[in-house]
């Protein structure tokens, strides 16, 4: 790594997995069989209120549920840029809701096919670049 | 949990009097001011005093340690348990409610449910969000709306004309609402809402309400409490004071959609009041961005998925409608004051059942339901009677 190097930092921990190429990290109740994203920190099912999730990886490829372009600047939490666009995604497990990437916003259309990238969102005070979970679309 | 039999057999409890002050800017005032203003001229209203006041709950968001203490030490000093509660936008419907099963289960027989807010002035940081959410900008109000508003278009077929008849609607409402931020602020045109800018697309400027300060207060009694004469005239029951909260499931803790609690707390408060909503004479359905309005009275049941549009386009829910609806503007008419809004359309129905309501009366109106919902998710159904 040389010295004009960005450091990396992910917008929260624990969102997705350190392997090639990287998968979402959700929770499943070995009892209802629900899915969660993000994982549930403290293990507890919010559908059945079993303890003891079980850590899995998502799907890397679902279709647009719904979504928004978005033209006004959050607040000042915000790391990224406007306009943007975030959504819902239906993976085969669970809906999970990120940005969207790779694409003109104008063509997103709800079912469309997006595949999980992780991708620079901006950059926070220390000039770290902040990583994120995001979808481009795909074809079938 | 009492039965629906236990809960309709409790002490019957009716309105006593209302106040409100203008839904508009107060940059001159604090909270507290224009907050204590509304529960004075709720007093005069009811033709009662402070001193009569045996508790009170009090709906605001944003104002910080003892907010109601500070509006009521405005007011008199006189000991009362004084209840703050924050329920995001329904906050004083949940106010209201709270007094009603106070008066209801006989602790009480006079309480005041107040709700004041001074609105931040720019962005304001929801802290309903975590703090990766908001490094997302997963926190745009409207962009949450959107994802709702673009799925309704692409399962119904509605389109953004379909909006913007709503907010065409609740102008002209609001423009005969001597309350309400846009109080003859003239009628908007079809085609003024789509050309007004996306602000998160397919939301636009002149869907969202606007950011206004405001106030409210009711008093809520026993029948032998009544003083005014309107009161004790056309005397209003509380049918129904119904809460809700987030249901696991695909549309509502997981994305912040309203959906389900809403029909839940309809259905609850059908069968508390006996009534369905055939019974209903003029509504109320919280929409701080125009969209949802629609799928709000379908959710509540005044139509099936998918057929608000048409009736709309129809005047179905015109003042001089089958059911008329959001009668003093809605949320887009009147703005929002988010502790106050829930209190200001339980007002509304009040007028309204009250026929106080001058050009805005609906002829006739006898029984009225008020739905607010909330972030958290949060949603109230109050259902009034005469």
């Amino acid at each position: 790594m040389t010295t004009n190097e960005k450091k990396q930092v992910p917008v929260r921990p624990g969102l997705w997995t350190t392997d090639e190429p990287p998968s979402l990290i959700g929770s499943k109740c070995p009892v209802c069989g629900e899915v969660f994203f993000p994982k549930r920190e403290r293990g507890i099912c919010i559908r059945c209120q079993h303890r003891g999730l079980e850590e899995v990886k998502l799907s890397r490829r679902g279709k647009i549920h719904s979504f928004s372009v978005i033209m006004q600047q959050p607040t000042q939490f915000f790391v990224g840029k406007v306009p943007y666009a975030y959504g819902i995604i239906m993976l085969p497990e669970v809906r999970v809701q990120a940005h969207f990437t790779g694409c003109d916003f104008k063509d997103l259309k709800i079912g469309m096919p997006v595949e999980f990238v992780i991708e620079k969102l901006g950059e926070d005070e220390q000039g770290n670049e902040v990583m994120a979970h995001k979808f481009r679309p795909v074809k079938e | 949990m009492k039965s629906i039999k236990e809960l309709q057999a409790l002490r019957k409890v009716y309105i006593g009097g209302v106040g409100i002050v203008r839904f508009q800017r107060y940059d001159d005032q604090e909270y507290y001011d224009f907050g204590s203003q509304a529960i004075l001229n709720c007093l005069d209203d009811a033709e009662m005093e402070w001193k009569d006041i045996q508790s009170a709950f009090c709906g605001n968001v944003y104002a910080g340690t003892g907010k109601g203490h500070q509006v009521i030490a405005e007011v008199g000093l006189t000991g009362i348990p004084i209840i703050n509660i924050e329920q995001a936008c329904s906050s004083s419907s949940a106010a209201f409610r709270i007094g009603y099963q106070m008066v209801a289960t006989e602790l009480y027989d006079v309480v005041i449910a107040c709700g004041f807010e001074k609105m931040g002035r720019g962005l304001l940081a929801s802290t309903a969000f975590k703090p990766w959410e908001l490094a997302l900008g997963f926190n745009v109000q409207p962009a949450n709306y959107a994802q709702g508003v673009i799925r309704y278009m692409t399962d119904y077929g509605a389109t953004e004309e379909d909006f913007a008849r709503v907010v065409v609607m609740e102008r002209k409402n609001a423009n005969l609402n001597p309350y309400a931020r846009w109080y003859q602020g003239g009628e908007v045109t079809v085609e003024e809402v789509l050309n007004s800018r996306v602000v998160a697309a397919p939301v636009r400027l002149l869907h969202a309400a606007a950011m206004v300060d405001g106030a409210v207060a009711i008093i809520l009694c026993s029948e032998d409490k009544l003083r005014s004469n309107i009161s004790k005239q056309k005397k209003i029951q509380v049918a129904a004071a119904v809460h809700t909260t987030g249901f696991y499931g695909e549309d509502s803790v997981k994305f912040k959609s309203a959906t389900n609690l809403t029909k839940e707390a309809a259905k609850q408060a059908y069968e508390v009041s006996g009534y369905g909503p055939e019974d209903m004479d003029v509504i109320e359905a919280y929409e701080a961005m125009a969209p949802a309005f629609l799928s709000d009275v379908e959710d509540l049941g005044f139509c099936k998925p998918g057929e608000a549009p048409h009736l709309l386009k129809e005047g179905y829910f015109d003042i001089g409608g089958k059911m008329p609806a959001n009668t003093g503007g809605g949320l887009v008419g009147c703005g929002h004051p988010l502790g106050a809004t829930g209190g200001r359309q339980i007002i509304e129905i009040i007028n309204q059942l009250w026929e106080t309501a001058g050009p805005r009366q609906v002829q006739g109106a006898k029984i009225g339901l008020c739905h607010s919902s909330g972030a958290g998710p949060n949603a109230v159904v109050t259902i009034l009677k005469r």
